[in-house]
């Protein structure tokens, strides 16, 4: 490109991705470097962007309708992670009554004498941020840059961080945190679970042996959340393999994946059954004061055992469990991999199109829809139910009875009364003793002064009278071709007589 | 009819009636039962599937969360406009017909939403926020119309959109109630529906909050959704060949 040589500007990190095919001098740091740097710092970046959703939160509070200032709505969050974290095992998870329970007092705290109802509000709108309600439970999902052998690369982190799922064979809904949320806890620092489970382990046992134990309580829960996350990864990832498993490379990925988990697991079994004896041994020695801690110690441990026993039995039925699926799979019929974007691809579609197409595209997806038509069946009991319920009071819609706003264009005519009646019938019989046109007759009328109301009456009654039914008829008028304008009445000119009975 | 095919049937029709009604096995040790049984007893399973097809109704799901079933145009348990809801002029039913299709892209906007497990619930939605997001998705069609072809006004009065725009303007009737022929009433409608067909759960009565069944998710999951979207190209292919102009 022509033009002004560009000053020299310091190397932008963004700009090799936002400009591809555009060759750059890759960054000045050997591979091997590179790579390290790349993966700790693609996990750090994602652990941060985990954490943007309760940030947010806090962020926009205050523009929401009520005062929220004296809440901290990321401790909320946080606190809300935290019980549901402590709270999940396989299949299970915090219930809406326990996230209740245990952010309604930190709610209470800094709101005294705040009402039951706008407490649970409150709660509801941290649950809200972590679910995503706002955008109807997507993921979230941000870009960000990463460096890939020595080049900066976009890439794209969709994460959740809870979900409310329903409990197998109750109606009961829980709430469960991702693996992202658990990594919030856990591996912000880019740790690898197993090696982090090691070493805690060993801090735990440094820590109670030198009669640390606020320290050794601290390490033990953190170990415990630690334990958790990682058999979520291990249950995932054969939740994964079961799901898809004509396609799962089970020998050659999962099943070492699964003898590692098991190692890993019994050692840290006997690790932990070795440290729980030492704690009991010394529990019987302890006074009031250790007495409490050690429990609450031994407590974090049998938290972390138990995890650690239900993961244990779900990999040493692994390899049955996906062979029965792989079985049970082949005799399936397929099932269909690609799910749809129900919005872009339906609703956005429909909504922009004509309503012929709309209306044939709707005549045929009531079922796929709303379900099945299923008549009720009506029994005899119910029947006479029917017949003799007291009968049903409609509700009524209230119609807008609401008048229109309307405004007079003229004044009303004054209502003809008896007096103007009278007039016209003196008149008539003074004046139509012989055949006359109405013309002529209106210029007499004129003439003796009758009011405009008296002439108005006569012309409407003498309007009245052309054509009217024998029965009615006092008047004989005909046409006689020619046209008047008198006094401001005009119109067909008429012969009139008295009628002959 | 031998004896053990007669207990058969008996129980093929025991679960396809509890699979027609849409109810949650958990309600039922009976109906959990014969889910059971259709897995394990393959002669169940062949009588079950064999009814299913004479009824003209698809097996989409068989586990935990019951024996669900969509039936096809053929079979007497299908779902017509009518059964809906009656009498509807030609409008109203493309209105109701629309805003079962927003419940649904509310409910699971995009393939990963949906692919979610059968068992995490989608997000919860009341009759306003479901017709303020259709109010807005409107707009937003009006907008981009405006924007590509100012001058077409007279094809824009045919439009889906605008109907949804015009019945946003509805006020509520003088009591200061819901109309049921506003947006929100019709929304109302359609939500209302569907928890009666056990594919909605009133979470709040008092605030007016549904949420989404895993039956519903399982229903559109694994072929509701294909079968809108061939629907969809369907329609846009026939609409298409009767406006290309004739040789």
């Amino acid at each position: 490109m022509g033009g002004k040589p560009q000053p020299a500007q310091p190397p932008d990190l963004f700009v090799a991705a936002t400009l591809p095919g555009q060759d750059r001098p890759p960054l000045p740091v050997k591979s091997l470097e590179a790579r390290e740097l790349g993966d700790a710092v693609g996990r750090r970046t994602r652990s941060a962007i985990a954490l943007a959703p309760i940030l947010e939160v806090e962020r926009t509070k205050a523009q929401r309708d009520w005062d929220l200032s004296q809440h901290d709505l990321r401790m909320l969050c946080l606190v809300i992670l935290d019980v549901v974290i402590d709270k999940m095992g396989f299949g299970t998870g915090a219930g809406r009554i326990d996230i209740l329970n245990a952010t309604g007092p930190i709610v209470r705290s800094a709101a005294p004498g705040i009402s039951a109802e706008r407490e649970e509000q409150i709660i509801d709108i941290a649950l809200a941020a972590l679910l995503n309600d706002r955008e109807r439970r997507q993921q979230f999902v941000e870009r960000y840059a990463a460096l890939d052998n020595d080049s900066v690369v976009w890439r794209e982190f969709a994460f959740r961080l809870l979900e409310e799922r329903q409990l197998p064979e109750s109606d009961e809904r829980v709430f469960r945190a991702s693996s992202e949320a658990i990594n919030l806890y856990t591996e912000m620092l880019g740790y690898n679970l197993e090696d982090a489970a090691h070493a805690d382990l060993a801090v735990l046992k440094y820590q109670s042996e030198r009669g640390r134990l606020d320290d050794a309580i601290r390490t033990a829960r953190q170990a415990q959340i630690r334990g958790k996350a990682y058999a979520e990864r291990i249950r995932l990832a054969l939740e994964v393999a079961r799901r898809d498993a004509d396609q799962a490379k089970w020998t050659t990925d999962v099943l070492p994946m699964v003898i590692d988990a098991l190692e890993h697991i019994q050692d840290r079994l006997r690790k932990e059954g070795e440290l729980r004896a030492g704690l009991e041994q010394r529990r019987d020695q302890a006074g009031n004061d250790d007495l409490s801690k050690i429990n609450r110690l031994l407590n974090e441990i049998e938290k972390s055992e138990r995890t650690n026993l239900e993961l244990h039995n779900l990999l040493i039925t692994a390899n049955d469990t996906f062979r029965e699926e792989h079985a049970r799979q082949r005799l399936r019929r397929s099932a269909t991999a690609l799910h749809v974007n129900l919005r872009p691809d339906i609703f956005l579609p429909l909504l922009a199109s004509e309503t012929p197409v709309a209306a044939q595209f709707v005549s045929s997806c009531w079922g796929l829809l709303a379900g099945q038509n299923t008549p009720a069946l009506v029994g005899i009991e119910q029947l006479w139910g029917k017949l003799l319920a007291a009968p049903m009071e409609c509700a009524t819609l209230e119609a807008d009875v609401a008048m229109p706003a309307t405004e007079c264009v003229q004044e009303i005519p004054p209502i003809f009364d008896r007096d103007t009646y009278i007039a016209v019938r003196d008149f008539l019989r003074a004046e139509l003793n012989e055949p006359r046109q109405l013309s002529e007759l209106l210029e007499i009328a004129g003439g003796r002064g009758l009011s405009s109301a008296v002439r108005r009456l006569f012309v409407l009654l003498t309007m009245e009278q052309f054509g009217a039914a024998q029965a009615r008829m006092q008047l004989e008028i005909r046409k006689t071709g020619s046209r008047f304008s008198i006094d401001g009445f005009l119109g067909d000119d008429v012969h009139m007589s008295r009628a002959i009975r | 009819m031998t004896l053990p095919l007669a207990n058969h049937a008996y129980d093929a029709g025991r679960l396809l009636g509890f699979a027609l009604r849409s109810q949650n096995p958990l309600t039922s040790k009976e109906y959990a039962e014969l889910l059971r049984r259709y897995d394990e007893d393959s002669a169940l399973r062949i009588v079950v599937d064999g009814t299913c097809d004479g009824l003209g109704l698809r097996i989409v799901y068989v586990g935990q969360f019951g024996l669900i079933v969509t039936p096809s145009d053929a079979s007497p348990f299908r779902l017509t406009a009518d059964d809906y809801k009656s009498g509807m002029a030609p409008e109203e039913r493309i209105l109701h017909g629309l805003v079962q299709v927003a419940i649904a892209a509310y409910s699971f906007p995009r393939a990963e939403t949906l692919a979610q497990d059968d068992d995490v619930q989608p997000a919860p939605l009341t009759a306003h926020k479901l017709a303020e997001y259709l109010r807005s998705f409107a707009e937003a069609e009006q907008h981009r119309a405006a924007d590509d072809s100012p001058d077409h006004v007279e094809s824009e009065e045919r439009k889906a959109w605008r109907q949804v725009l015009a019945l946003a303007l509805t006020k509520e009737t003088a009591g200061k109630r819901e109309s049921p022929r506003s947006l929100t009433g019709i929304c109302r409608y359609g939500l209302e529906y569907l928890a009666g067909q056990g594919l909605m759960r009133l979470v709040d009565e008092g605030r007016g909050i549904y949420q989404g069944t895993s039956g519903y998710r399982i229903r559109l999951k694994y072929y509701g959704a294909h079968a809108l979207l061939e629907q969809m190209r369907q329609v846009a292919c026939n609409s298409l060949s009767s406006s290309a102009p004739k040789p």
